[in-house]
């Protein structure tokens, strides 16, 4: 079954651990990615596509503001990002899009903060439980005060900013695909659903979205590598026939060309070696790729330690922040409270 | 005595041969279902651990410091309230029109009751799409400030908006049984009253309305118990937003049992919810029974 990070941690004592005597084949998995799908040291779950997100550019619209010298690895400090936003709104285009739900601004988002504590999962998860004991407090840590100092940016220059909330996600991918604003906080999955749209651009890319001034900070140069959802096998309802025709199932979708052609079709990026190499994928995508082969990205393994309602909750309080609602400490405290209400 | 014995034994045959389906039905889906509910909020049972031990009240105990379930139970309470009252004078209103042999008649009636027969997923969804776009153009080119932002992000003006959809869904529904109730008023009770040379408003409080008290209980317990379960709505056309301050009560109810996985909980916020509204529903059917008139 195809589940989310959070449920195999949930479910873990009902899943089959997965080895390298049985599955041979998760030897072609790229490295890290086998590591993410671990739990309690048991590989129970394995991915079937690598996405990632950050801020969105329209690379017609930025052409026609920048011309064609635009370096996007040039936008690695808060202040280079502010420069670069306000600049196109200078020439007449809304700057960027934040969609107003609690899952981009909640799940995304606030995630970073946590995320970029460290490189290692251990660091956001570290930090994550000295949430919910008390012993940290998150107005005190500079990377979610950076971060938020950012989000005021990207909420003065918000295409959405008369009416943030609506969250209407086919309206703002639209929008986005029109050229209406130059960049979108999203993911590469946005483009799964612009390939119904007609007479929209084509060419996308990634930029970091930094939180902070010194360059060199982990996060202000690199975007966000998730691995979203996980294949599981259940072993508590099921036979050991069963359970190793399910391992046969996923040696095929997941190394031989046919099984694989399915994802490529639905322009997932998948991370085993042997895919095939002629895969062209959208810009989206391969934007997310070529910050991956470089090494600049944001291991946001913490995420899926996250269960439960902590997206709606913290992304109800982070939509109350975009919209005016709250200041800046009543936001902390309500994360603060959520994290220390977790059993 | 034979005779009797056989008599009741055919009366409990042709009890069983009409009820007998029925109950059947209600007591596999609605009865067993129900106690096994209440069994499990005694117990701390999880689908994902699949054990269960004996935790008694410990449960229930929790229902009562979850502050955001009573903040639900209140707002759930305010739009029943309104939603209730709003739905019965709109519906007794286009009623009181519709049988007054008013020139296509049968045709109105008909177009009333239509948003009935959209189901509430549907329906949200298409008043969303009105309210985030087709209202704010009309605010905008008129100018009206409170029209220019989508009423559905603004956390009083959604209450508001999820009350005027309620309405425009049941309003038809009701109006039907309120036009039954209207054309069974016999004919000459109001040949009567007018002969006594009582006036249309008169007629309307003296001898309509306590005629029709009987669909008076029906149309209010059907809005309060529907609206204090409203679910399909609620998803469909804020799912909570703005940030929660739209979660009524079944949303708390369904988040907390299956986005937190708090299931005995959850469970137990269920059970409280029934009680409310079995308490309510059963008190208002009670009260508004004094005042069945004979004809």
């Amino acid at each position: 079954m195809n589940v989310d990070p959070a449920n195999v941690i949930e479910y873990q004592d009902n899943l089959l651990e997965l080895t390298m005597e049985t599955a041979p084949w998760l030897a072609q998995a790229n490295d890290g990615v086998i590591d993410a799908g671990t739990f309690g040291g048991k590989i129970l779950g394995v991915p079937f596509s690598v996405q990632g997100y950050g801020l969105l550019y329209n690379k017609r619209v930025i052409n026609e503001v920048f011309g064609d010298t635009f370096d996007p690895a040039t936008i690695n400090t808060q202040d280079a990002l502010k420069t670069f936003l306000e600049t196109i709104e200078a020439a007449g285009i809304p700057a960027t899009l934040l969609h107003g739900a609690n899952w981009s601004m909640g799940g995304h988002y606030l995630t970073l903060s946590y995320a970029v504590q460290g490189p290692a999962t251990s660091d956001g998860t570290g930090y994550i439980d000295s949430l919910k004991a008390g012993t940290a407090k998150i107005e005190d840590s500079a990377i979610f005060q950076g971060y938020m100092d950012t989000l005021d940016i990207l909420i003065q220059h918000n295409y959405n900013k008369a009416d943030p909330l609506v969250g209407d996600y086919n309206a703002d991918v639209q929008a986005f695909a029109q050229g209406k604003c130059a960049t979108f906080f999203m993911g590469d999955w946005a483009w799964t659903s612009m390939t119904a749209l007609e007479n929209i651009d084509t060419e996308y890319g990634f930029i970091p979205v930094p939180w902070s001034n010194d360059p060199a900070a982990y996060g202000n140069s690199q975007v966000v590598m998730v691995l979203p959802k996980f294949n599981a096998i259940d072993k508590s309802q099921n036979t050991p026939e069963q359970q190793q025709a399910a391992i046969d199932v996923l040696e095929w979708m997941l190394t031989q060309p046919e099984g694989q052609q399915f994802f490529l079709d639905a322009g997932f990026s998948m991370p085993y070696k042997n895919v095939r190499s002629d895969v062209k994928y959208n810009t989206m995508t391969q934007s997310i790729a070529d910050y991956a082969s470089q090494g600049k990205t944001i291991n946001l393994g913490c995420f899926s330690y996250i269960t439960g309602d902590a997206w709606t909750q913290t992304g109800n309080l982070m939509l109350q922040y975009v919209s005016g609602a709250i200041d800046r400490q009543q936001l902390a405290d309500g994360i603060n409270a959520y994290w220390q209400g977790i059993q | 005595m034979m005779k009797q014995s056989k008599k009741s034994i055919r009366n409990a045959g042709a009890f069983a041969a009409f009820m007998g389906p029925s109950l059947i039905a209600f007591t596999c889906v609605l009865l067993i279902p129900f106690l096994y509910g209440v069994y499990l909020t005694f117990t701390n049972y999880s689908p994902i651990t699949r054990t269960s031990d004996f935790v008694g009240l410990a449960n229930f105990a929790g229902v009562f410091s979850d502050k955001p379930f009573i903040e639900s139970m209140t707002k759930t309470l305010g739009y029943v309230f309104y939603s209730a009252l709003f739905c019965n004078v709109v519906a007794f209103f286009l009623a009181y029109l519709l049988t007054s042999n008013v020139k296509a008649q049968g045709f109105f009636r008909a177009g009333f009751f239509t948003p009935n027969l959209i189901g509430g997923i549907v329906l949200g969804y298409i008043w969303k799409f009105i309210f985030a776009n087709v209202v704010t153009q009309v605010g905008k080119s008129l100018q009206i400030e409170q029209l220019s932002t989508s009423m559905l992000t603004n956390p009083d003006k959604a209450i508001f908006a999820m009350i005027l959809v309620t309405v425009w869904q049941y309003a038809g529904y009701l109006m039907m049984i309120y036009v039954a109730g209207f054309v069974g008023i016999p004919k000459d009770i109001q040949e009567a009253a007018d002969l006594d040379g009582a006036t249309g408003l008169r007629k309307l409080f003296r001898v309509t309305i306590p005629l029709m008290v009987p669909s008076f209980i029906i149309c209010f317990f059907i809005t309060i118990s529907r609206g204090f379960m409203a679910y399909d709505l609620n998803l469909a056309l804020t799912n909570g937003a703005p940030y929660g301050a739209t979660r009524l009560a079944s949303m708390h109810i369904y988040q907390k049992a299956f986005q937190a996985s708090q299931y005995g909980l959850g469970q137990a916020e269920a059970i409280v919810l029934f009680i409310v509204v079995a308490i309510v529903a059963v008190s208002q059917v009670l009260l508004t029974k004094r005042f069945e008139v004979e004809a």
